[in-house]
């Protein structure tokens, strides 16, 4: 009896949490990255749109940072299509800058969007696990406001990316 | 179900110290770090694309090095989102903080998924941005 309880412990705190840790390291990059393929659109096309969009959305765009363009200036006239704009800049963010200054990694929030394979997508950091690691720092109308936040520009790029 | 699991584990694995790099400037006010950072993270070729103040006692730094950005983002993209690299100052009870992502702590996660060059320079960026805080301490 004690062997059996023995073995069900072992393997409830040793063994399952080895394996969900790997399964999650292997899903690392879906989890932390919302990242979709537009649809029907040029480089440009998405770029301009997404700037309007995320305007008429009420999220703004604090820059637009043309990162192939100033890395062909440098040389390497190859480097695929790849601009960052800075959106999310949303009323009350500073608090939750306050409460857990790593945020500034969330708002303002980075949308990139680049070329790769004659595809174009688009990408930005997944904000729920953030939430979930901040849960006790971060009081409950910080995370309305970072999640209120992330829905809009979800939508702003699944609205972009779709034909 | 099922990402909503994994993004609770994530939560529990992920403690909050490690994913950020913090650290006090004692003997620093705010204004004189603002000035000395932005010269510190100039000095270790990290270009200040802009400054966005949150408030009064919170400034982000948007610092790129264009150099470490050609070799991941061709590679590997959804970096970007992460880019440019924020940098932030702040005062909270008296004292001020710099911090910014903790490299490391992403490359335990994101490493196995890119190669040896881009692991590589992404160490070199935290030992830029460990040396800015360096020189910011020794003032």
């Amino acid at each position: 009896m004690l062997r059996k309880i023995f073995i069900v412990i072992l393997i409830l705190v040793v063994i399952v949490p080895i394996v969900l840790y790997f399964y999650i390291k292997s899903n690392a990059l879906d989890l932390f990255f919302y990242n979709v393929e537009v649809e029907g659109k040029s480089f440009n096309q998405t770029v301009e749109l997404l700037k309007k969009n995320l305007i008429k959305e009420g999220l703004g765009v604090v820059k637009v940072l043309k990162i192939s363009k100033a890395i062909r200036r440098r040389g390497n006239k190859d480097f695929p299509n790849y601009t960052v704009i800075l959106s999310c800049k949303v009323k009350g963010y500073e608090k939750v800058l306050e409460e857990v200054p790593f945020m500034a990694n969330l708002l303002p929030c980075s949308v990139a969007i680049y070329e790769k394979e004659g595809k174009v997508y688009v990408s930005v950091l997944h904000q729920r696990p953030i939430i979930k690691i901040f849960r006790r720092e971060l009081s409950e109308e910080s995370k309305r406001l970072v999640l209120k936040t992330y829905n809009r520009l979800i939508k702003v790029i699944n609205e972009v990316a779709q034909r | 179900m099922r990402k909503l699991l994994l993004i609770l584990l994530i939560g529990f694995i992920f403690s909050a110290p490690k994913l950020y790099y913090e650290t006090p400037l004692e003997n620093m006010d705010f204004e004189t770090a603002r000035v000395f950072l932005k010269e510190f993270l100039m000095e270790v070729n990290m270009r200040v694309l802009g400054e966005e103040e949150a408030s009064k006692k919170f400034a982000i730094f948007y610092a790129c090095n264009l150099t470490y950005g050609e070799k991941i983002l061709s590679k590997f993209p959804y970096f970007g989102t992460l880019a440019p690299c924020r940098v932030y100052l702040y005062e909270k009870n008296g004292k001020v903080f710099v911090g910014f992502i903790n490299i490391d702590t992403l490359l335990k996660f994101f490493g196995e998924f890119m190669d040896k060059e881009a692991v590589e320079t992404f160490k070199k960026a935290q030992r830029d941005l460990l040396k800015v805080v360096e020189e910011l301490k020794k003032f």
